[in-house]
């Protein structure tokens, strides 16, 4: 027998043994058909799996104990879920399924237990109201008025942005480790005019008082671009 | 070369593989934004900070890194041993800021992280003691006349101020308090912001005497000072602070620092030579004419002479003793102003004020003039004069009083000034000095 021929006929045993041990079929992704056990306390689906980037910035964090719940936290929203180990007790999502994306509001904002399963500590005061913006958050009240607040209009303006839910984009700015670039549209100028007022008779001095009268002021800007590490 | 092809494809394929297998499937919208500051506040200083990558740093410096260069630019600046929660989570006000401490976290009431203070919050009523970031207890003086407290209306907003009428600047802190920011006011004078200013003032009075009687008296127009100055900041210049004895009156004054060059604005030359009726050399005199002045004595203690008695008094003492300055910056209103008072040459010399010249004039023994009569006349006349310009108003005084003392014409006219029938002025005011007899 050739050497040819001895190839040929040991691939066609090799293809033979193969179509004997391999299953009959392959999935077509390896681990498809593992199910995950949502029953028990709490959400068993590994977020991170999808979102290792986020597990890593969070092990280290304040909220690292929390794990991803905050995405599940909206007491106003319906979530998948298996109740009490059951799959009988399966409830499905009405609003959302999985989880949601959240502002840092709902768990932080005034009350925020008639809101959110896990409620954190109040981080609002924050008077946006000033500045024409609502929101579904409580950020301040009679008593946490925020009146004196020196970021009200930037977190008033966060909310406007769609970018991060409600004002998501303020807390981040100044709380998260995320690099950002500011503009500032800030004073440069200021510029007054006078005029020469008389007052008249003043008994205090016995003078015919005058003074001089500041009538007009504008102010005159420049940009500056701060970049945050 | 196919050989190359293959095992190229391969290596990529395998690349791509690897990446597929070991990137994350997905990721957040910005990196970072699960990461949380971990806040460190120092107990003593209130200061916060943070831990970046770079190590730890300021808090509020992450964002806000321009002012807080520009704060730190110059050791001898005002605040410059300040932090930014010094005045931006200064805790006198009853503003409660949000804490992270060992008993966990505390929201702020008014605020969260920081409030824009007025100066005043800390430079008001007697002035606070505050830890500066060094951990030391300093003092933040008051700013007399403005520490005052506010009358406001049930809207809140400021309507009347009670700032004392003699309190120069009173109209700019006014006006900028009831435009709800009266730290504009100070930023003004105490940073390098850039400032244009356009004083709108009185111009070219006219009078005419008879024997120390008015007999006309005609403002003739206005005039207008442009003055405009430019920061060496590199940014807008508002966290660089300038304390109050460096700031350069004559840069906001420019219209006044060149009419006393020009002999308009005070008797800045020696007239009398060395002495005059007071027995003393004039005692707002530089020089004995222009030619010999030199300007930079025009500077801020020369300011203070008229406007700040008590604080020249007090930086002079020789001449505090020649001049007896101390009962006079008392009896005028000299010891409750922040840094200068508004006079006119009355505050001083009208009729029974602390340097009246007619007790100078009756008692001088001066010998009579022509026409004029007795010395107690002249003394008499230059009061009444002194009682008429009272009555015109306080922006003409000076006019009308350096009409006759613009030093450097005094020196050289004749006795009918005083002493003949009529005599009439033609007088424009700063920065000019002509002076016409008409």
């Amino acid at each position: 027998m050739s050497n040819i021929a001895k190839v040929i006929l040991l691939t066609i045993v090799i293809f033979a043994v193969g179509m004997l041990v391999m299953p009959q079929t392959a999935s077509l992704f390896a681990g498809q058909h593992w199910w995950y056990n949502i029953s028990g306390n709490g959400n068993q689906v590994p977020c991170q799996k999808c979102h290792a980037d986020v597990y890593e910035e969070l092990k280290d964090s304040y909220h690292k104990n929390m794990g991803c719940a905050c995405h599940r936290a909206n007491l106003s929203i319906t979530y998948a879920e298996v109740k009490n180990g059951k799959i009988t007790d399966y409830q499905p999502g009405k609003q959302a399924h999985a989880a949601t994306t959240v502002a840092c509001m709902l768990c932080h904002q005034i009350n925020a237990s008639l809101n959110s399963s896990m409620p954190g500590p109040f981080a609002g005061t924050f008077n946006i109201t000033a500045f024409g913006v609502k929101s579904n958050y409580r950020y301040s009240n009679l008593t946490f008025t925020g009146m004196c607040s020196a970021h009200n209009s930037f977190v008033a303006n966060a909310i406007k942005n769609n970018t991060l839910r409600d004002s998501t984009e303020a807390c981040v700015a100044c709380h998260m480790k995320v690099n950002i670039t500011i503009n500032f549209h800030v004073y440069k100028w200021i510029n007054i005019s006078t005029d020469h007022v008389i007052l008249g008779y003043y008994s205090l001095t016995g003078l015919n008082e005058s003074y001089i009268n500041v009538t007009s002021d504008s102010f005159g800007y420049t940009n500056i671009t701060e970049v945050k590490p | 070369m196919t050989t190359k092809l293959l095992a190229l494809t391969l290596i990529g394929i395998a690349i791509t593989a690897l990446f597929l297998i070991y990137s994350p499937h997905s990721t957040s919208l910005f990196v970072g934004t699960h990461t949380m500051y971990n806040f460190s506040t120092n107990p003593t200083t209130g200061v916060i900070n943070v831990t970046t990558a770079n190590g730890q740093t300021e808090y509020c410096k992450l964002c806000h890194y321009h002012i807080w260069e520009e704060l730190y630019s110059n050791p001898s600046s005002p605040h410059y041993d300040l932090s930014c929660e010094t005045c931006h989570r200064f805790n006198g006000t009853g503003i409660k800021f949000a804490v992270i401490n060992s008993t966990g976290a505390h929201p702020g009431i008014q605020t969260h992280a920081a409030y824009v203070p007025s100066c005043l919050d800390c430079h008001g009523g007697n002035g606070v003691w505050v830890v500066n970031r060094f951990g030391k207890l300093v003092h933040a003086p008051p700013a007399k006349a403005f520490n005052v407290t506010q009358t406001v209306n049930n809207h809140n907003v400021t309507v009347i101020s009670s700032i004392p009428y003699f309190a120069a600047h009173k109209a700019m802190v006014a006006y900028f308090e009831k435009k709800g920011d009266e730290n504009l006011a100070c930023l003004m004078c105490h940073t390098n912001i850039s400032k244009h200013m356009v004083f709108k003032y009185q111009y070219d009075l006219s009078y005419t005497l008879y024997y120390y009687t008015f007999t006309s008296f005609t403002p003739n127009g206005t005039r207008y000072a442009n003055i405009t100055i430019n920061p060496p900041s590199n940014f807008n210049g508002m966290h660089e602070f300038i304390p109050l004895n460096k700031i350069n009156c004559s840069s906001c004054h420019e219209n006044i620092y060149l009419g006393l060059i020009n002999g308009t604005h005070a008797p800045i030359y020696n007239a009398w030579n060395t002495t005059n009726l007071w027995g003393n050399p004039r005692y707002h005199a530089l020089a004995t004419s222009v030619t010999t002045l030199n300007v930079s004595w025009i500077n801020n203690s020369y300011c203070d002479e008229c406007h700040n008695l008590y604080r020249y008094a007090i930086n002079n003492p020789t001449a505090n003793t020649t001049y007896n300055l101390y009962p006079a910056a008392i009896e005028i209103n000299s010891t409750k102003v922040h840094c200068a008072e508004k006079v006119s040459c009355l505050t001083c010399h009208g009729n029974g004020t602390p340097y009246d010249p007619y007790t100078v004039i009756a008692t001088y023994g001066w010998l009579p003039g022509g026409g004029g009569g007795s010395t107690l006349y002249i003394a008499i006349g230059h009061e009444n004069m002194l009682n008429q310009t009272a009555n015109y108003s306080r922006m003409y005084h000076g006019d009308v009083c350096m009409a006759c003392h613009e030093a450097a014409v005094h020196a050289a006219t004749s006795c009918k000034w005083c002493h003949e029938g009529f005599i009439g002025f033609d007088i424009q005011s700063e920065p000019s000095g002509q002076d016409t007899i008409i």
